[in-house]
């Protein structure tokens, strides 16, 4: 099973597959919301969750959200948000435009790990 | 601004670096208040940037050496610091700076100094320095994460 990290840091992903591959799931990465987009277009790609930054050049994570939400193909796959906003007006339109669960940066490596159980059960 | 308020802004940025480093690095970090002069250009090698816009906007910077930033960003990845690339190095300590902002700015929040930020940038350079064409309001703060240096600043434009 695959997770999907979208942020346009390569340390915060770096970051993030430790924690995925502790799960025994496989990451694959992003650097933006278009780059995002390409991977999820591309039929052979199941992805299980989509771990997503919100401040990123080009799309953002919201813009990002709400596109995957209106396309029928892949709405149906959980996203987490994982990024600095942490202001609670932004927390519900995350959650209203159809995040399930939301990590506030910095973030330790169990809390991430603890989340992604949270969102889709235990690896493989 | 009043000295208070200033008092009160450091606390939650030393606060914010505290709590990014022993998440995200894995290692505590110290104040250390023992050269007293906050004013004095600090050199370094890789300074992570984030404008922040308040009531004032400002400039929130950490500076670190080239070897300290090789320590920081390994420990962040679990890397060997030869296996890091340059690029990864000053990414590494331009999202150590945005985390501090995000982290300051959720202990600020419903304050008079709750602000905006922007994207973070790195600046880097061999014992580069910051140089202001006028006075301005600023102060600086050192830190050491168990051998590393670094230093913290916010200046106001």
């Amino acid at each position: 099973m695959k997770i999907l990290s979208v942020d346009d840091s390569v340390i915060i992903r770096k970051i993030i597959r430790n924690g995925v591959e502790l799960l025994d799931y496989e990451l694959v990465e992003a650097g933006d919301g278009l780059e995002a987009l390409d991977i999820l277009e591309q039929s052979s790609v199941d992805i299980s969750l989509i771990l997503l930054d919100w401040n990123m050049p080009g799309m953002d994570g919201f813009m990002f959200l709400q596109k995957v939400k209106e396309i029928a193909t892949i709405k149906h796959i959980p996203v987490m948000m994982v990024t600095t906003e942490s202001e609670g007006a932004n927390i519900i339109k995350a959650i209203q435009a159809g995040a399930i669960n939301y990590m506030v940066k910095p973030f330790s490596i169990e809390e991430l790990m603890k989340k992604i159980v949270e969102c889709i059960g235990e690896g493989v | 601004m009043k000295i208070s308020e200033y008092d009160f802004l450091q606390k939650c940025l030393a606060q914010a670096v505290f709590d990014v480093f022993e998440m995200m690095v894995g290692i505590a970090t110290c104040q250390d208040d023992t050269d007293g002069d906050n004013s004095q250009l600090r050199r370094g090698d890789i300074t992570g940037v984030m404008m922040i816009e308040g009531e004032r906007k400002a400039m929130l910077y950490l500076t670190l050496s080239q070897k300290n930033a090789e320590m920081i960003v390994s420990f962040m990845t679990g890397n060997d610091p030869h296996e890091l690339a340059e690029e990864e190095l000053h990414d590494g300590v331009a999202e150590l700076v945005n985390m501090i902002a995000g982290r300051a700015k959720a202990l600020l929040a419903g304050t008079s100094d709750h602000y905006m930020i922007t994207p973070p940038f790195t600046i880097v350079g061999s014992q580069h320095y910051i140089v202001y064409k006028k006075e301005v309001s600023k102060f600086i703060m050192k830190f050491t994460a168990g051998d590393a240096e670094l230093y913290l600043g916010i200046t106001y434009l």
